[in-house]
């Protein structure tokens, strides 16, 4: 867990604004400040279980919208009560998750939802990953989409080479704040992995919840880029 | 050797195994339940047959010759020195068997488990206070080694030890039932969903209140007790070097770090528990009330199995690589490709050509000409008139001029002379009727 945040931000200052900081300076000048972008602007999603950063944006929220505008961020407050940083506009490099991290992502959210899952307050096993991903997308399929240069199911090394691409996507999405990773097997996932149900959260068509998501430009359609480390089917 | 070494080396040496089927356990929880309720110490032949066979009617209703598997249970639980055989008449007359500590400790196990609660976390407590109190006073009087143990390190080791021991066990016990409380939370949602948002919360209420108050109870008390330790182990040192002493001293530490670790537990489990706390609340409220008919996950599953088809990406910040600036002396300069403008080495000076070497080229591709049937034949002829050194190398030079010769194909080259001691690998050669090598047979194509 953060570390919960100094009280710098609050001495010297005279009376608070509402924000709990009086000018944009009070809050860059805040000690948490830099880790804080930095870690926003690496694609982090920063949820309540993270202190002291939670806090300073929670409370910052006024000011640094208006900052990150100006550099064509939108920083993002989502009712599931996390923050991260969008790309407005091609100014900045943005970050399209692979389809290795979506299927991941989306396995790990339905853990979430689970009861079962509340018996370890929130701690989930690889794999329970792998089991989910191969009963609702199948086998085969799987591994096709998480190694999108070959042709055909390699019979030999397609559970290893599955689980080492579903370890790859873990990790990153770790580094995202979508997760911790504890053990070799275990992870605890954070509120943010419900960004995954997004497009299935409210009653309307997921189709059109899709298309608006498309629209505010926090997702995309069609093929991703293929990922370096694939070999070419020969 | 320790203790617990040498116990350990018997225990193995003994070969001591538990082997327990399930009615044999049930036997020996209605056993200690009988016990209880009827106030046995011991139980007749008759009886242990008669629990036995009640017993099996309940667990086993089909089962056949009810008294045989009675004395096979009973001569298994004694084997395990779970029972045993008090009366000490042999094979005289039916026995009088009771259960061992070890059976009573089993028995407990699944018959009443006993949890910490706030009275009974109290009560041990200020007993332990009592006693520890009473120690004290008796430290400041002994004067003899026999009295430092009678009054201070026996109940200290004995008494106050099992208190404590009693507060750890309760505390085990209270672990496993917040393990059943999280089942229970898991349960009650995966049955219920919405309905069982209150129940969930009294739980969890329930549970934090009481390790709340436990944890209170442990700080509060944990102090007063370390102190009271402490008071009798600056007696002990006091009273000098002795055994007596030195034993009370040894006894006070013990139990200083068990009073640790008994208070520790209360604040690991309340830490623990507090996490847990807000997790499912968050739960609660994120999710189950913001999906009263658990529709979320049937949508998401279906947006997961239909993904491959219609692909999705989500989109974030990604931080912008730092160049990185290089240091200009790491990078080797490469010299231009160039042509050499001198030459290398010693400059080459004009000679005159070796007219042995002349002759012999002009002597073998004269006989060449005449077509000789094979290269031994061929050599022995160019090379009759050589002084004998210098035959090796003209051989050698002859040959080079056969490199376009037709050569028949051998599977193996016999090894012939051609003078002077000398041997050759031959070559057949095969001349065609037109008289062209094969060189200028390739150059024709």
């Amino acid at each position: 867990m953060a570390e919960r945040r100094p009280h710098a931000r609050r001495e010297g200052k005279g009376t608070m604004s509402e924000s709990g900081y009086q000018r944009i300076e009070d809050v860059i000048l805040d000690p948490l400040f830099p880790e804080v972008d930095l870690a926003l602007r690496a694609g982090r999603h920063i949820d309540v279980d993270e202190g002291g950063r939670y806090e300073l944006l929670a409370d910052a929220l006024v000011h640094l919208e208006t900052f990150y505008q100006r550099y064509g961020w939108e920083l993002v407050r989502s009712p599931g009560g996390y923050f991260f940083l969008l790309p407005l506009g091609d100014r900045l490099p943005r970050r399209q998750l692979s389809t290795g991290e979506m299927l991941v992502g989306q396995a790990l959210a339905l853990l979430y939802l689970d009861p079962v899952t509340l018996e370890t307050a929130g701690t989930a096993t690889r794999s329970q990953v792998v089991e989910i991903l191969q009963h609702l997308v199948g086998e085969e399929r799987l591994y096709l989409e998480l190694h999108p240069r070959r042709r055909r199911l390699d019979e030999r090394i397609a559970a290893e080479s599955v689980r080492r691409e579903i370890d790859k996507s873990l990790r990153t999405l770790a580094s995202l704040g979508f997760c911790d990773l504890v053990d070799e097997e275990r992870l605890k996932l954070r509120t943010p992995i419900l960004r995954f149900a997004e497009p299935v959260q409210t009653m309307e068509a997921p189709s059109e919840a899709l298309a608006r998501l498309v629209a505010r430009g926090r997702a995309a359609l069609g093929e991703p880029a293929p990922s370096d480390s694939e070999e070419v089917e020969s | 050797m320790t203790e617990l070494t040498k116990t350990l080396t018997a225990l193995h040496e003994s070969e001591m195994s538990l082997a327990l089927s399930s009615t044999d356990l049930c036997f020996l929880v209605a056993l200690r339940a009988r016990a209880e309720h009827a106030g046995f110490t011991a139980f007749e032949e008759d009886t242990l047959g008669d629990v036995f066979h009640q017993v099996l009617m309940l667990v086993e209703p089909t089962a056949e010759h009810p008294k045989v598997r009675a004395t096979a249970a009973i001569r298994r639980l004694r084997e395990q020195r779970l029972l045993t055989r008090i009366d000490g008449a042999g094979v005289v007359r039916a026995g009088e068997y009771a259960l061992t500590r070890m059976a009573d400790a089993l028995a407990e196990f699944f018959l009443q488990e006993e949890t910490l609660t706030r009275e009974s976390l109290a009560l041990l407590t200020h007993t332990l206070t009592a006693q520890l109190e009473d120690v004290r006073a008796a430290a400041k009087k002994a004067r003899t080694p026999q009295e430092w143990r009678a009054k201070v390190t026996q109940p200290m080791r004995i008494t106050a030890g099992d208190l404590l021991g009693g507060i750890e066990r309760r505390q085990r016990g209270l672990d496993r039932s917040q393990g059943e409380v999280r089942s229970r939370i898991a349960a009650l949602l995966r049955e219920d969903w919405f309905a069982a948002i209150e129940a969930c919360e009294a739980l969890l209420e329930d549970t934090a209140a009481t390790l709340r108050e436990l944890n209170d109870i442990l700080l509060r008390d944990a102090a007063a007790l370390l102190s009271l330790l402490q008071d009798i182990s600056e007696t002990a040192s006091q009273a000098g070097p002795g055994e007596g002493p030195n034993a009370a001293q040894a006894a006070s530490q013990q139990l200083a770090d068990q009073v640790d670790r008994v208070a520790a537990w209360g604040a690991s489990r309340q830490r623990a528990w507090s996490d847990y706390y807000r997790y499912v609340q968050r739960f609660l409220r994120d999710v189950v009330r913001l999906d009263p008919g658990r529709a979320l996950s049937q949508r998401l599953r279906e947006q997961l199995r239909g993904f491959c088809a219609a692909p999705f990406y989500f989109i974030g910040a990604e931080a912008i690589p730092l160049p990185l600036l290089r240091v200009p002396d790491l990078r080797a300069e490469r010299p231009v490709v160039m042509r050499a403008r001198g030459r290398h080495g010693p400059d080459l000076e004009a000679v005159l050509a070796d007219d042995q070497v002349l002759q012999l080229d002009a002597r073998a591709r004269a006989l060449l000409a005449k077509r000789p049937a094979s290269l031994s034949e061929l050599v022995r002829e160019a090379v009759a008139n050589l002084p004998p050194e210098e035959r090796f190398r003209a051989i050698g030079r002859v040959t080079a001029l056969c490199g376009d010769v037709p050569i028949a194909r051998s599977h193996e080259r016999a090894w012939t002379p051609v003078g002077n001691n000398m041997v050759i690998q031959d070559w057949v050669f095969a001349w065609r009727s037109d008289g062209r090598t094969r060189a200028a047979k390739g150059r024709a194509r």
